[in-house]
């Protein structure tokens, strides 16, 4: 036996056409407008969880599909193997939240915007929103996406064997001049990427 | 010590080697009242015993973890905890919540929900052991 759930949610998608081209802004502005207006949760029997993963990453996979242009080939073959790892299986619990549409949204806004040519390692919180991880040594950065273009954010930085941490909350279009102090690009660029802690 | 499902791993960049946990691993789910951990001490035997007992603990009270997958355990210092907790301004209060399948199991009380700054600090200078579940074997029947 299956129950849905339809939550209802507005869209909001807020995007500076100055920060980004007007063509990007018009396709991202359409990502997210779909799921937070009909953004659906199944809670289903044990026999139904494979269905509910399959569909949740097919709704992302398509979201992603209208911005394939501005991912190369590599970084988008990675997004969707650590989105199908995320959602494996045999691992997931009942109380489990697949990645929830606006979320994704969201996490492609900031991809766009910020392009890092390193791939963030994955992460899916209890309530189904993507998060992102970059890790240069013992710095550590990690974002949470949220649904209507909100971010949730947290640093450490090693200053002298010291750690500095930083957090905040705001919307993606903010995001790229809030990390600017942090000196981002040692997170996000290719040749930061030394010292990475063996797994 | 606590569960960490993969999801809730920090990974590397090709997202297939754990490398650490994400500070959201440490949030409060909001039905909770406590962070939900096992204390290691609880049991007899030497180290290596108490982890794999603590392990067969969590799996009895949760037995959809099961023997393999990819998730992991974080081990965390009782004291460092609490250090950490202190140095963001927050005393936790660490309890025994023994459960009647997982004799360990304790919580960690009075961790602010939504202080991101503190989860992160608990991710990156707290739990900084990490054992992976597919490492400790089955518990076969009348082991414990």
């Amino acid at each position: 036996m299956t129950e849905l759930i339809v939550n209802t949610r507005a869209a909001n998608t807020v995007l500076s056409s100055s920060i980004l081209g007007a063509d990007i802004v018009r396709q991202i502005g359409k990502l997210g407008s779909k799921s937070s207006t009909s953004e659906i949760n199944i809670i289903s029997t044990d026999n139904a969880v494979e269905e509910r993963l399959f569909d949740a990453l097919s709704r992302v996979k398509r979201l992603t599909a209208m911005v394939a242009m501005h991912l190369d080939a590599a970084w988008r073959q990675n997004l969707f193997s650590q989105l199908d790892g995320l959602h494996d299986p045999a691992e997931w619990e009942l109380d489990d939240e697949p990645v929830k549409e606006s979320s994704f949204a969201t996490f492609l806004k900031a991809i766009v915007e910020i392009r890092p040519e390193r791939r963030p390692g994955l992460g899916l919180s209890q309530a189904g929103h993507l998060i992102a991880a970059w890790t240069t040594g013992r710095d550590r950065l990690t974002i949470e996406f949220l649904p209507n273009d909100q971010v949730r954010w947290v640093l450490s930085r090693y200053y002298d064997d010291e750690p500095v941490r930083i957090a905040g909350q705001m919307a993606v279009s903010r995001l790229v001049e809030q990390l600017a102090p942090y000196e981002p690009a040692r997170w996000f660029c290719r040749e930061s990427k030394s010292d990475l802690p063996a797994g | 010590m606590r569960h960490v499902k993969w999801t809730l791993l920090r990974k590397d960049d090709d997202g297939i080697n754990a490398i650490g946990f994400l500070p959201q691993a440490f949030e409060l789910d909001p039905k909770d009242e406590y962070l939900s951990v096992n204390w290691i001490e609880h049991g007899p035997g030497d180290r290596v015993t108490r982890i794999r007992d603590s392990v067969w603990g969590i799996r009895k009270a949760r037995p959809s973890i099961g023997g393999g997958g990819k998730s992991r355990y974080a081990i965390g210092n009782v004291g460092k905890v609490k250090e950490v907790c202190l140095r963001n301004s927050v005393r936790v209060r660490i309890t025994h919540e023994p459960e009647k399948n997982n004799l360990g199991h304790s919580g960690i009380r009075r961790l602010p929900r939504e202080d991101l700054t503190l989860l992160e600090a608990l991710a990156d200078d707290a739990f900084t052991e990490m054992v992976a579940n597919s490492d400790i074997p089955l518990e076969q029947p009348g082991t414990s």
